[in-house]
């Protein structure tokens, strides 16, 4: 069968509601993550086939802030905010992100096996492919829905020893499951056949699903793949690298049981989200018993690390600096 | 502004009416001229009715009324945290700061966390002035007054009330009453850890998850205690299921008065009684019935999740 392609249907000028604007003349040029990270390295994790994309940037001290991103995204979902934390700091912090499986450039054994404990495996091999003498840093894990429910996961399950700090970005268990009937709808609706990367760029930002260009212009291409028309092989077309109907089975297993092992996890905790009423009972109980740092953006969309990176990058650095140690103020003269 | 149109206001708001933008500005006038003679650490008189989180939940307000009896009859020390969160935050604020300036010996508000002109604008507070008003103008005279709030309290002598907990840069009640109060809550500092310190398990003082303020251990309550010739601890700040909750031998309580917070949350509601011997009496209260108070509005959730 053959299906359209999305069709460019931009208004004169497409202001997004969170204050974003581009003109109709903006490129949505795909853009290179080496603006972004220093090193794009395919890591082959030892007595296995799987390749993994990974794209760093590595010190010889400091922590390390692994950074997840979520289904149907891509490591460079993170390009900005791992650009502002190096800039903020170029000699004491590492960073990387990852195409995890089925995703990007990644290829696996299983590219299909989508479930928390394979991912959270993934993780941990990545992390000590890139440590082959064993000595691990301080880590910090940063995930974004899906991927927030990874590194919860990875952390809960010390996948790696070390894990001093969890961040997860705009997850919530009551509010996920609620949302899984919504998945597949999303799914359907979404076009299969674009005539240019820019073309996907443009849908994700007319959609909102990314709200900065400039961060869609990066994070973006990795996503999809060329594909060549069956019936006119001269007809080059773009669609999805990966497909997310297919994860469906995992779908729960994702968001299960999430709130418990966050908040039994022994890192420090973080919790980004695009307001307060994405908060479900368990977590708002949890939050204003003081259980973990909440941190909100109520102007952004889903995808709060590539709307607002700069503020995420700030954050991520902050809650660094406030559990490396105790530090107490000096007392008040008496 | 005359008793009878204080007194007239103050009917509205327990009717959960709203008073004009002009009113609002005249009545923080009012209130700014009585708070601004407080100390950093008021006295206050037993018998007294200490509250903690009432976030905006204005018809558990009146239910607490109702339990600990009503101002001016009951003297009333609230420990912050009146505003965001729940549909009422407006009224429930304007009637405290009203009920203040017509009876400034019966009723004592001191600051919370969400005292602040950073989280109302997340938790709620402001949408809803702007909401109710048309225009930010109330919010902004409403977080003015917040600058002027009390840190802390003292009843008889014995008991310390403050919203959070202890700070490692204060030693003494003395270096609470130097601090400058009239300003936004800080990010760090004896001010900030005032309002955001919580009571744990912990040898001394430790990191708070909270991402502000500190965790602090039974000695530092039991040194501060005996330091400052003091009985014990009464803060607000953590929902606890149950209403209140002692810790640390009774020497630090925690008293929620919010039930069913944000209207999902299914715990009950406490208010704690001092006699004028200080002897402690709990009332536990529950949310009134959801009718009562209209329905939330939730951002609908997102379309997908991964």
């Amino acid at each position: 069968m053959l299906r359209p392609f999305f069709q460019v249907n931009s208004p004169s000028n497409i202001i997004h509601s969170s204050g974003f604007s581009y003109s109709p003349n903006y490129s949505f040029q795909a853009e290179s993550w080496e603006l972004y990270f220093e090193e794009r390295r395919v890591l082959q994790c030892p007595d296995t086939d799987n390749q993994l994309v990974a794209y760093l940037s590595l010190r010889s001290k400091g922590p390390l802030f692994v950074l997840h991103h979520g289904a149907g995204h891509a490591a460079l979902a993170f390009a900005l905010v791992a650009k502002i934390i190096r800039d903020k700091h170029p000699e004491d912090v590492s960073i990387l992100a990852y195409d995890c499986r089925g995703h990007g450039g990644t290829h696996t054994s299983d590219d299909l096996d989508l479930s928390l404990d394979t991912l959270s495996n993934d993780l941990g091999a990545v992390v000590r492919c890139l440590y082959p003498d064993g000595k691990l840093p301080e880590i910090f894990l940063v995930g974004h829905s899906m991927g927030g429910a990874v590194v919860t996961h990875a952390a809960y399950n010390q996948c790696l020893p070390n894990i001093i700090g969890l961040v997860v970005i705009d997850i919530v268990e009551g509010n996920a499951m609620a949302a899984l009937g919504k998945i597949k709808a999303f799914c359907d609706m979404r076009p299969h056949r674009f005539r240019s990367v820019s073309h996907v760029i443009q849908w994700f930002l007319d959609i909102h699903a990314i709200a900065n260009p400039q961060s869609a212009q990066v994070s973006v291409p990795p996503l999809v793949i060329e594909a060549r028309d069956e019936e006119n092989e001269n007809e080059v077309y773009y669609t999805w690298r990966t497909d997310l109907q297919a994860s469906e089975r995992y779908w729960k297993e994702w968001f299960q049981n999430l709130t418990e092992k966050f908040l039994q996890s022994k890192a420090s905790k973080m919790l980004m989200l695009a307001g307060p009423e994405r908060l479900d009972k368990p977590m708002m109980i949890a939050q204003m018993q003081g259980k973990f740092q909440p941190a909100m953006f109520p102007d952004s969309g889903h995808a709060i690390q590539e709307d607002h990176p700069e503020r995420v990058a700030q954050n991520i650095l902050d809650f660094w600096q406030r559990h490396r140690r105790l530090t107490l103020p000096p007392k008040l003269p008496k | 502004m005359g008793t009878s149109d204080l007194d007239r206001q103050i009917q509205l708001l327990r009717n959960c009416e709203i008073i004009t933008e002009a009113e609002v500005k005249e009545l923080c006038n009012k209130a700014r001229e009585i708070l601004i003679e407080e100390s950093n650490v008021q006295q206050v008189d037993a018998p007294v009715t200490i509250c903690g989180d009432i976030h905006g939940q204005f018809y558990d307000l009146k239910e607490l009324f109702r339990v600990g009896g009503e101002c001016p009859e009951t003297n009333y020390l609230f420990m912050g945290d009146f505003v965001d969160r729940g549909f009422y935050s407006v009224e429930t604020f304007l009637l405290l700061l009203a009920l203040k300036v017509r009876y400034p010996d019966r009723i004592t508000l001191i600051r919370g966390n969400h005292e602040s002109r950073q989280i109302t604008q997340v938790y709620g507070f402001y949408d809803e002035c702007v909401r109710k008003y048309g225009s930010a103008n109330v919010w902004r005279y409403c977080c003015e007054i917040f600058d002027y709030l009390s840190l802390a309290a003292i009843i008889g002598d014995k008991i310390f009330c403050v919203h959070g907990g202890l700070s490692p840069a204060i030693a003494t009640v003395d270096q609470i009453r130097t601090i400058d109060r009239k300003q936004e809550v800080p990010h760090t500092g004896a001010m900030c850890d005032l309002l955001w310190s919580d009571p744990d398990n912990v040898d001394d003082w430790g990191v708070s998850p909270r991402g502000a303020g500190f965790l602090f251990g039974d000695q530092v309550v039991k040194n501060f205690l005996a330091v400052n010739d003091l009985d014990m601890i009464a803060r607000a700040h953590q929902l606890v299921m149950e209403g209140y909750k002692l810790m640390f031998d009774d020497k630090i309580v925690t008293v929620w008065s919010a039930p069913n917070y944000c209207y999902r949350c299914g715990n009950v509601a406490a208010i704690l009684e001092f006699d004028e011997n200080l002897e402690r009496n709990f009332k536990i209260f529950n949310a009134t019935p959801q009718e009562a108070r209209g329905i939330p509005t939730k951002k609908p959730a997102p379309d997908y999740f991964l």
